[in-house]
Protein backbone atom coordinates (compact mmCIF):
# COMPACT_ATOMS: atom_id res chain seq x y z
CA UNK A 1 0.00 0.00 0.00
CA UNK A 2 1.23 3.24 -0.72
CA UNK A 3 0.98 6.83 1.20
CA UNK A 4 2.57 10.21 -0.33
CA UNK A 5 4.66 7.61 -2.51
CA UNK A 6 5.88 6.01 0.72
CA UNK A 7 5.70 2.08 0.33
CA UNK A 8 4.45 0.71 3.60
CA UNK A 9 6.37 -2.38 4.42
CA UNK A 10 5.65 -3.06 7.58
CA UNK A 11 3.92 -5.77 9.56
CA UNK A 12 0.14 -6.12 9.33
CA UNK A 13 -1.24 -5.34 12.60
CA UNK A 14 -3.63 -7.94 14.26
CA UNK A 15 -6.98 -7.00 12.94
CA UNK A 16 -9.11 -4.66 15.08
CA UNK A 17 -12.17 -6.06 16.58
CA UNK A 18 -14.62 -5.81 13.77
CA UNK A 19 -17.83 -5.99 15.42
CA UNK A 20 -16.81 -2.72 17.79
CA UNK A 21 -14.92 -1.04 14.41
CA UNK A 22 -17.43 -1.83 11.73
CA UNK A 23 -19.88 -0.07 13.65
CA UNK A 24 -22.91 -2.18 12.04
CA UNK A 25 -22.57 -0.53 8.52
CA UNK A 26 -24.44 -3.21 6.30
CA UNK A 27 -21.67 -4.51 3.57
CA UNK A 28 -23.74 -3.67 1.02
CA UNK A 29 -24.48 0.06 1.20
CA UNK A 30 -21.37 1.54 0.17
CA UNK A 31 -20.79 -0.59 -2.86
CA UNK A 32 -24.10 -0.67 -4.03
CA UNK A 33 -23.70 3.32 -3.44
CA UNK A 34 -20.74 3.31 -5.50
CA UNK A 35 -22.35 2.13 -8.56
CA UNK A 36 -25.54 3.52 -8.59
CA UNK A 37 -23.31 6.74 -8.05
CA UNK A 38 -21.68 5.98 -11.62
CA UNK A 39 -24.96 5.51 -13.51
CA UNK A 40 -26.29 8.46 -11.99
CA UNK A 41 -22.90 10.64 -13.17
CA UNK A 42 -22.72 9.28 -16.25
CA UNK A 43 -26.71 9.74 -16.91
CA UNK A 44 -25.22 13.50 -15.77
CA UNK A 45 -22.44 13.84 -17.81
CA UNK A 46 -24.96 12.74 -20.81
CA UNK A 47 -27.77 15.07 -19.78
CA UNK A 48 -26.33 18.42 -17.88
CA UNK A 49 -29.88 19.36 -16.80
CA UNK A 50 -29.65 16.22 -14.27
CA UNK A 51 -26.31 16.71 -13.01
CA UNK A 52 -27.28 17.37 -9.97
CA UNK A 53 -28.81 14.36 -9.41
CA UNK A 54 -25.98 11.86 -9.46
CA UNK A 55 -23.64 14.97 -7.27
CA UNK A 56 -26.39 14.62 -4.59
CA UNK A 57 -26.32 11.14 -4.63
CA UNK A 58 -22.97 10.45 -3.74
CA UNK A 59 -23.38 13.11 -0.82
CA UNK A 60 -26.38 11.35 0.54
CA UNK A 61 -24.38 8.05 1.04
CA UNK A 62 -22.56 8.93 3.67
CA UNK A 63 -25.10 10.75 5.48
CA UNK A 64 -27.53 7.70 4.79
CA UNK A 65 -24.67 5.17 6.27
CA UNK A 66 -24.38 7.94 8.95
CA UNK A 67 -28.09 7.15 9.97
CA UNK A 68 -27.96 3.37 9.91
CA UNK A 69 -25.31 3.85 12.55
CA UNK A 70 -27.32 6.36 15.06
CA UNK A 71 -30.18 4.09 14.47
CA UNK A 72 -29.06 0.33 14.90
CA UNK A 73 -26.08 1.44 17.36
CA UNK A 74 -28.55 3.31 20.11
CA UNK A 75 -29.06 -0.09 22.01
CA UNK A 76 -25.84 -1.36 21.76
CA UNK A 77 -23.07 1.16 21.50
CA UNK A 78 -24.53 4.74 22.68
CA UNK A 79 -21.94 6.76 22.40
CA UNK A 80 -21.51 5.89 18.88
CA UNK A 81 -25.05 6.47 17.99
CA UNK A 82 -24.70 9.70 19.71
CA UNK A 83 -21.41 10.37 17.58
CA UNK A 84 -23.18 9.67 14.39
CA UNK A 85 -26.23 11.78 15.48
CA UNK A 86 -23.66 14.70 16.34
CA UNK A 87 -21.65 14.48 12.97
CA UNK A 88 -25.33 14.45 11.31
CA UNK A 89 -26.21 17.01 13.38
CA UNK A 90 -23.27 19.28 12.33
CA UNK A 91 -24.48 18.63 8.86
CA UNK A 92 -27.85 19.78 9.73
CA UNK A 93 -26.12 23.18 11.12
CA UNK A 94 -24.41 23.28 7.90
CA UNK A 95 -27.55 23.25 6.27
CA UNK A 96 -29.38 25.56 7.97
CA UNK A 97 -26.05 28.21 8.19
CA UNK A 98 -25.24 27.42 4.57
CA UNK A 99 -28.69 29.62 3.42
CA UNK A 100 -27.82 32.80 4.99
CA UNK A 101 -24.84 32.83 2.52
CA UNK A 102 -25.53 35.44 0.26
CA UNK A 103 -24.36 33.60 -3.46
CA UNK B 1 -23.51 15.08 -27.80
CA UNK B 2 -20.74 15.11 -24.93
CA UNK B 3 -18.32 18.31 -25.27
CA UNK B 4 -14.47 18.50 -25.07
CA UNK B 5 -14.83 20.10 -21.61
CA UNK B 6 -17.17 17.92 -20.55
CA UNK B 7 -14.72 15.15 -21.48
CA UNK B 8 -11.37 17.14 -20.12
CA UNK B 9 -12.84 17.36 -16.92
CA UNK B 10 -14.05 13.62 -16.77
CA UNK B 11 -9.87 12.84 -17.36
CA UNK B 12 -9.29 15.42 -14.84
CA UNK B 13 -10.85 13.26 -12.19
CA UNK B 14 -10.12 9.98 -14.24
CA UNK B 15 -6.51 11.17 -13.60
CA UNK B 16 -7.22 11.90 -10.01
CA UNK B 17 -8.71 8.73 -9.40
CA UNK B 18 -5.72 6.43 -10.59
CA UNK B 19 -2.62 8.68 -9.02
CA UNK B 20 -5.13 8.77 -5.67
CA UNK B 21 -5.27 4.76 -6.00
CA UNK B 22 -1.42 4.50 -6.57
CA UNK B 23 -0.04 7.25 -4.96
CA UNK B 24 -2.31 7.82 -2.08
CA UNK B 25 -2.31 11.37 -3.20
CA UNK B 26 -5.00 12.61 -5.77
CA UNK B 27 -7.68 14.65 -4.75
CA UNK B 28 -7.71 18.32 -4.46
CA UNK B 29 -4.14 18.05 -4.90
CA UNK B 30 -4.52 16.92 -8.44
CA UNK B 31 -7.95 18.68 -9.26
CA UNK B 32 -7.49 22.31 -8.14
CA UNK B 33 -4.64 22.86 -9.94
CA UNK B 34 -5.88 20.63 -13.36
CA UNK B 35 -8.74 22.95 -13.44
CA UNK B 36 -7.07 25.96 -13.12
CA UNK B 37 -5.05 24.99 -15.90
CA UNK B 38 -7.20 22.88 -18.45
CA UNK B 39 -10.44 24.95 -18.13
CA UNK B 40 -8.66 28.31 -19.52
CA UNK B 41 -7.88 26.11 -22.42
CA UNK B 42 -11.55 25.48 -23.53
CA UNK B 43 -12.35 29.38 -22.84
CA UNK B 44 -13.70 28.51 -19.37
CA UNK B 45 -12.06 31.04 -16.77
CA UNK B 46 -11.97 29.68 -13.47
CA UNK B 47 -11.62 30.83 -10.12
CA UNK B 48 -9.51 28.72 -7.44
CA UNK B 49 -12.79 29.46 -4.84
CA UNK B 50 -14.59 27.30 -8.17
CA UNK B 51 -11.58 24.94 -8.02
CA UNK B 52 -11.64 24.17 -4.49
CA UNK B 53 -15.76 23.93 -4.75
CA UNK B 54 -15.73 21.13 -7.39
CA UNK B 55 -13.22 19.22 -5.31
CA UNK B 56 -15.21 18.87 -3.04
CA UNK B 57 -17.33 17.04 -5.40
CA UNK B 58 -13.99 15.00 -6.50
CA UNK B 59 -12.99 14.36 -2.69
CA UNK B 60 -16.80 13.00 -2.32
CA UNK B 61 -15.87 10.50 -4.89
CA UNK B 62 -12.80 9.41 -3.74
CA UNK B 63 -14.22 8.56 -0.28
CA UNK B 64 -17.61 6.89 -1.95
CA UNK B 65 -15.00 4.70 -3.61
CA UNK B 66 -12.08 4.54 -0.85
CA UNK B 67 -14.44 3.10 1.76
CA UNK B 68 -16.68 0.79 -0.75
CA UNK B 69 -13.33 -0.98 -0.96
CA UNK B 70 -11.51 -0.56 2.33
CA UNK B 71 -15.04 -1.29 4.23
CA UNK B 72 -14.83 -4.52 2.71
CA UNK B 73 -11.56 -5.32 3.19
CA UNK B 74 -11.84 -4.75 7.24
CA UNK B 75 -9.62 -1.01 6.94
CA UNK B 76 -11.78 1.23 8.09
CA UNK B 77 -12.48 2.02 11.75
CA UNK B 78 -15.58 3.28 11.47
CA UNK B 79 -16.51 3.93 15.15
CA UNK B 80 -13.31 6.02 15.33
CA UNK B 81 -14.46 7.52 12.20
CA UNK B 82 -17.82 8.61 13.60
CA UNK B 83 -16.00 9.82 16.78
CA UNK B 84 -13.66 12.16 15.19
CA UNK B 85 -16.02 12.84 11.71
CA UNK B 86 -17.90 15.74 14.29
CA UNK B 87 -14.44 17.72 14.58
CA UNK B 88 -13.73 17.70 10.92
CA UNK B 89 -17.14 18.83 9.74
CA UNK B 90 -16.72 21.55 11.96
CA UNK B 91 -13.34 22.63 10.81
CA UNK B 92 -14.87 21.77 7.23
CA UNK B 93 -17.41 24.46 8.08
CA UNK B 94 -15.14 26.91 9.05
CA UNK B 95 -12.55 26.27 6.48
CA UNK B 96 -15.33 26.23 3.51
CA UNK B 97 -16.37 29.68 5.18
CA UNK B 98 -13.22 31.15 5.01
CA UNK B 99 -12.90 29.78 1.09
CA UNK B 100 -15.79 31.86 0.23
CA UNK B 101 -14.97 35.17 2.13
CA UNK B 102 -10.43 35.25 1.68
CA UNK B 103 -9.03 36.28 -1.35
CA UNK B 104 -8.40 34.29 -4.05
CA UNK B 105 -4.22 35.36 -3.78
CA UNK B 106 -4.21 34.50 -0.09
CA UNK B 107 -6.17 30.53 -0.84
CA UNK B 108 -3.80 30.33 -4.03
CA UNK B 109 -0.76 31.19 -1.55
CA UNK B 110 -2.13 28.36 1.11
CA UNK B 111 -2.42 25.94 -1.73
CA UNK B 112 0.97 26.14 -3.28
CA UNK B 113 2.57 25.58 0.25
CA UNK B 114 0.71 22.48 0.53
CA UNK B 115 1.81 21.56 -3.05
CA UNK B 116 5.29 22.17 -1.96
CA UNK B 117 4.71 20.44 1.53
CA UNK B 118 3.07 17.23 -0.57
CA UNK B 119 5.54 17.03 -3.04
CA UNK B 120 8.68 16.96 -0.27
CA UNK B 121 6.33 14.11 1.80
CA UNK B 122 6.11 12.54 -1.33
CA UNK B 123 10.15 12.59 -2.23
CA UNK B 124 11.18 12.04 1.25
CA UNK B 125 8.05 9.21 3.04
CA UNK B 126 6.10 10.40 5.41
CA UNK B 127 6.73 9.31 8.83
CA UNK B 128 4.81 6.73 9.96
CA UNK B 129 3.60 4.19 12.42
CA UNK B 130 2.55 0.82 12.25
CA UNK B 131 2.32 -0.22 16.17
CA UNK B 132 -1.11 0.67 17.89
CA UNK B 133 -1.28 3.69 20.48
CA UNK B 134 -2.84 5.32 23.10
CA UNK B 135 -4.25 8.24 21.17
CA UNK B 136 -3.20 11.96 22.04
CA UNK B 137 -5.23 14.72 23.37
CA UNK B 138 -4.78 16.71 20.88
CA UNK B 139 -6.60 14.54 18.28
CA UNK B 140 -9.75 16.65 18.54
CA UNK B 141 -8.11 20.03 17.38
CA UNK B 142 -5.72 18.42 14.58
CA UNK B 143 -8.75 17.04 13.22
CA UNK B 144 -10.82 20.24 12.92
CA UNK B 145 -6.96 21.87 11.45
CA UNK B 146 -7.19 19.01 8.90
CA UNK B 147 -11.00 19.59 8.54
CA UNK B 148 -10.46 23.53 8.12
CA UNK B 149 -7.86 22.72 5.30
CA UNK B 150 -10.04 20.30 3.52
CA UNK B 151 -12.43 22.92 3.37
CA UNK B 152 -10.10 25.90 2.48
CA UNK B 153 -7.97 23.90 -0.32
CA UNK B 154 -10.51 21.21 -1.13
CA UNK B 155 -8.52 18.59 -0.29
CA UNK B 156 -9.41 14.78 0.94
CA UNK B 157 -7.02 13.42 3.99
CA UNK B 158 -3.77 11.89 2.54
CA UNK B 159 -2.06 14.78 3.18
CA UNK B 160 -3.17 16.34 6.47
CA UNK B 161 -5.59 13.90 8.40
CA UNK B 162 -3.77 10.75 7.31
CA UNK B 163 -0.72 11.73 9.91
CA UNK B 164 -3.09 13.00 12.51
CA UNK B 165 -4.77 9.63 12.48
CA UNK B 166 -1.10 7.63 12.35
CA UNK B 167 1.33 10.04 14.58
CA UNK B 168 -1.21 11.20 17.12
CA UNK B 169 -4.09 9.10 17.38
CA UNK B 170 -2.13 6.10 17.38
CA UNK B 171 -3.86 3.95 14.28
CA UNK B 172 -1.60 2.19 12.04
CA UNK B 173 -1.10 3.22 9.14
CA UNK B 174 -3.41 1.09 6.26
CA UNK B 175 -6.01 2.32 8.76
CA UNK B 176 -5.68 5.44 9.09
CA UNK B 177 -5.66 5.78 5.20
CA UNK B 178 -9.41 3.54 5.02
CA UNK B 179 -10.58 5.38 8.21
CA UNK B 180 -9.34 8.96 6.59
CA UNK B 181 -11.52 8.10 3.68
CA UNK B 182 -14.30 7.47 5.28
CA UNK B 183 -14.35 10.10 7.09
CA UNK B 184 -13.64 12.18 4.08
CA UNK B 185 -17.34 11.18 2.55
CA UNK B 186 -19.14 13.22 5.49
CA UNK B 187 -17.04 16.24 5.50
CA UNK B 188 -17.03 16.84 2.26
CA UNK B 189 -20.46 16.76 2.14
CA UNK B 190 -20.65 19.66 4.44
CA UNK B 191 -18.58 21.75 2.92
CA UNK B 192 -19.85 21.22 -0.87
CA UNK B 193 -23.00 23.03 0.78
CA UNK B 194 -21.45 26.20 1.95
CA UNK B 195 -19.60 25.94 -1.74
CA UNK B 196 -22.86 25.46 -3.02
CA UNK B 197 -24.36 28.30 -1.31
CA UNK B 198 -21.91 30.52 -2.11
CA UNK B 199 -22.85 29.96 -5.36
CA UNK B 200 -19.32 28.60 -6.66
CA UNK B 201 -20.12 25.42 -7.29
CA UNK B 202 -20.73 24.06 -11.21
CA UNK B 203 -22.46 20.73 -10.54
CA UNK B 204 -22.17 19.52 -14.51
CA UNK B 205 -18.56 20.52 -13.87
CA UNK B 206 -18.34 18.51 -10.69
CA UNK B 207 -20.21 15.25 -11.82
CA UNK B 208 -18.32 15.15 -15.02
CA UNK B 209 -15.00 14.98 -12.09
CA UNK B 210 -16.95 12.91 -9.94
CA UNK B 211 -17.85 10.11 -12.82
CA UNK B 212 -13.99 10.67 -13.32
CA UNK B 213 -12.92 9.50 -9.62
CA UNK B 214 -14.78 6.95 -9.10
CA UNK B 215 -14.03 4.86 -12.63
CA UNK B 216 -10.13 6.21 -12.06
CA UNK B 217 -9.90 5.16 -8.09
CA UNK B 218 -11.64 1.40 -9.68
CA UNK B 219 -8.85 1.49 -12.79
CA UNK B 220 -5.88 2.47 -10.53
CA UNK B 221 -6.48 -0.26 -7.51
CA UNK B 222 -5.92 -2.60 -10.69
CA UNK B 223 -2.66 -0.67 -12.14
CA UNK B 224 -1.59 -0.19 -8.61
CA UNK B 225 0.67 -2.89 -9.26
CA UNK B 226 1.86 -2.99 -12.38
CA UNK B 227 3.08 1.12 -12.39
CA UNK B 228 6.37 1.42 -11.13
CA UNK B 229 5.74 4.07 -8.33
CA UNK B 230 9.31 5.43 -7.70
CA UNK B 231 9.40 6.82 -11.26
CA UNK B 232 5.51 8.16 -10.92
CA UNK B 233 6.36 9.55 -7.37
CA UNK B 234 9.32 11.56 -8.99
CA UNK B 235 7.49 12.52 -12.07
CA UNK B 236 4.66 13.61 -9.60
CA UNK B 237 6.56 15.73 -7.29
CA UNK B 238 8.12 17.59 -9.98
CA UNK B 239 5.07 18.53 -11.35
CA UNK B 240 3.37 19.55 -8.22
CA UNK B 241 6.18 21.45 -7.78
CA UNK B 242 6.09 23.54 -10.99
CA UNK B 243 2.10 23.52 -10.63
CA UNK B 244 2.91 25.01 -7.34
CA UNK B 245 5.08 27.65 -8.83
CA UNK B 246 2.70 28.33 -11.75
CA UNK B 247 -0.14 28.94 -9.30
CA UNK B 248 2.05 31.42 -7.62
CA UNK B 249 2.90 33.41 -10.75
CA UNK B 250 -0.93 33.30 -11.64
CA UNK B 251 -2.25 34.96 -8.59
CA UNK B 252 0.80 37.27 -7.54
CA UNK B 253 2.83 37.63 -10.89
CA UNK B 254 0.59 39.97 -12.38
CA UNK B 255 0.31 41.99 -8.64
Amino acid sequence: MEILGGRVTGKPTAPTPASAEIAGLPSWLYPAGFWVGVVLLAVGVLFPDLAAVGVTWIGVVPVLAAVWVAVTAWNRDRRLSVAALLALAGLVAVFIVKQFIPS
Amino acid sequence: MISALTLAVIGIGLLAGVLGAILGLGGGVVVVPALEFVLPRFGQEISIGQAVAISQIGVLAVGLSGAAAYLQRGLVRARTGYLLSPYTILGGAVGSFLGLVLPAQAVATVFAVLLLYSAYNLLRGLKRVEAEREPSRLVPPAMTFAGIMSGLLGIGGGTVQVPVLNLMAGIPIRESIATSTFIMGLTAVGNALVYQAGGLLDLRLAAGVALGVLIGARAGAGLQSRIPADRLKLVFSLLLIFTAVQLLWKYWGAA
